[in-house]
């Protein structure tokens, strides 16, 4: 009995069982805690003996090197790609900047009863977080641009935005909460959720990490309604739009100074790389650029980024900027 | 530093100093000892990444990814971290738990789910005895060591080296017939040797 099931085991492995002969070994595995144990066993005995890839393949000194630099880096700081003195800037000047167009709109709408407008943008490479007048919080992407009026509407608190931003919306389902961007209207009442809708590039990505929305565009026949990890992806160039699932919290981490792909193109992750650290990178080779990649960038500089990725993708890269800014311009391309 | 196990079965005696030494190693992990960290980082890291293989099958750069983190993640919190099983179990069980983390985002079906559907989810069990890639590794390069030479020398030559018999045979100046003659022996002894816990493997990848 015991050889018979061993065979069976032995056979499940290579993928040679037959489909009554599974059943008998479900069953046998289902009959006492000892004959799991047994199987547990001998797969493992198996996958030591087969691993999936060679082991060869795992560099641990590359790795070792990777796991030192992360952890030398100590605690994760914040906006890190920002010098000193950017940082210094950001921090007073966004808030002066809030503070005093605050007391001027005030006073100007108390002389004239007026709505005015309020516009934030947040300047190439770095990012911007806003407090609105209602207690939502905004973080605004690299080149982005947020308008709004202040006070709010009683009706509605509407925004207008350009770029990529993260929303993170106080509740308030009597006075719903609309961005407009690009001929897309997104409705919440209280939600997270991010909004990718640069000019410059084709897709507009929306992605809900909390609560709901309710998306409008005159190119949709109908509302769209969205629930958490959903993702609602419009082509401008073919029109043609699509709803995924996905793991939405990955979307907003940009607003951590956190950069991550999963099997995103080259093209769209130098894309990225590019807004963030406010470069251009253009990608020569067609064909690489649509090769697909797995990356997680935390805090890492923009030296380490193209030397992690030159290591782990068949690439190299060129400085073509002036002498004042030689990494302005990168140009990528294939390694011989 | 750690007892090396070479078999999947430790006994009380092996365990208890593995426990001890493994407590010292905990104590200077908290007190921030890089060289102990990346000691331990160089002696499970290829096994672990091998172990996510058998998870996420195709997907080393994921499996190499999963494995960091679980280290990452060790050196972050030392010194609020409890480990109450040995650092394998430890280290195998984050693994698994990165690995099926992974599952759920990637919703691909893949092999797994048959193990999954044999096994359940408790394959708890296990840890603490769970043969590596390197233990099979380390204790088949010590039966080779073990068995006359003329053996050895036609099995590695054959097994690791992939040449055919024939081809053996002339490198070493003696009959094929004998080229397979000492194969056999030589599997013959392996599966004396290694009796204890994968009798039936060799069964399985020579016979």
């Amino acid at each position: 009995m015991k050889q018979d099931i061993e065979i069976l085991i032995a056979r499940l492995f290579n993928e040679t069982l037959s489909s009554e002969e599974k059943e008998r070994l479900v069953v046998w595995c289902g009959e006492s805690a000892e004959n799991k144990q047994t199987f547990a066993r001998m797969k493992n005995i198996w996958d030591a003996a087969h691993p999936a890839f060679p082991a060869q393949d795992i560099h641990v000194d590359q790795a070792e090197a990777k796991i030192v630099r992360k952890i030398r880096k100590g605690k994760r700081g914040q906006i890190r790609f920002l010098v000193w003195w950017q940082r210094a800037a950001a921090v007073i000047v966004v808030p002066l900047l809030v503070v005093s167009l605050y007391l001027f709109f005030n006073r100007q709408s108390k002389e004239e009863a007026a709505f005015s407008r309020q516009e934030i943008i947040a300047p190439k490479g770095t990012y911007t977080q806003i407090t609105l007048p209602d207690g939502s919080t905004v973080w605004l992407n690299s080149g982005s641009k947020l308008s709004y009026s202040i006070p709010f509407k009683k009706s509605k608190r509407e925004t207008f935005l350009e770029g990529e931003a993260f929303f993170d919306v106080k509740a308030n389902p009597k006075r719903p909460f609309i961005v407009v961007t690009d001929g897309i209207s997104i409705t919440a009442t209280g939600t997270k959720f991010n909004v990718d809708a640069y000019l410059s590039d084709t897709l507009r990505t929306i992605t809900l990490e909390e609560g709901r929305v309710l998306i409008e565009s005159p190119q949709l026949h109908k509302k769209t309604e969205m629930d958490i990890n959903r993702q609602f992806v419009w082509n401008t160039n073919t029109d043609v739009y699509n709803v995924y699932t996905v793991d939405a919290s990955l979307y907003g981490k940009w607003k951590e100074g956190i950069l991550i792909f999963r099997d995103e193109t080259l093209e769209n992750i130098f894309k990225r790389v590019a807004r963030t650290f406010n470069v251009d990178i253009s990608v020569k080779d067609p064909a690489l650029a649509k090769q697909r990649y797995r990356a997680t960038f935390e805090q890492e500089s923009l030296d380490e980024i193209l030397e992690l990725l030159r290591m782990s993708a068949p690439i190299r890269y060129d400085f073509n900027g002036d002498k004042r800014n030689p990494k302005k311009i990168i140009e990528v391309s294939r390694k011989n | 530093m750690i007892n090396r196990e070479n078999s999947g079965n430790v006994s009380n005696q092996i365990s208890f100093l593995l426990m001890y030494d493994e407590q010292q190693i905990l104590d200077q992990l908290k007190e921030g000892d890089e060289d102990i960290f990346l000691f331990l980082f160089h002696k499970y890291y290829k096994d672990l990444v091998l172990f996510a293989g058998t998870i996420l099958s195709d997907r080393r750069d994921i499996c190499e990814d999963i494995v960091q983190n679980v280290f990452l993640d060790l050196w972050s919190r030392r010194c609020s971290i409890s480990i109450k099983t040995s650092l394998k179990g430890f280290f195998l069980q984050s693994v698994r738990n990165g690995c099926l983390d992974e599952l759920r985002h990637s919703k691909v079906v893949r092999a797994h789910a048959d193990y999954v559907a044999f096994l359940g989810n408790d394959m708890d069990s296990l840890t603490e005895q769970y043969i590596l890639h390197s233990d099979l590794e380390f204790r088949l390069k010590e039966g080779l060591n073990a068995m006359p030479e003329e053996y050895r020398q036609a099995f590695e030559l054959n097994r690791i080296h992939g040449l055919k018999y024939r081809e053996i045979a002339a490198n070493l100046q003696v009959s094929e017939r004998t080229i397979e003659e000492r194969i056999g022996k030589a599997l013959k002894f392996l599966r004396h040797y290694l009796r204890d816990f994968f009798l039936w493997i060799l069964f399985l990848l020579y016979l």
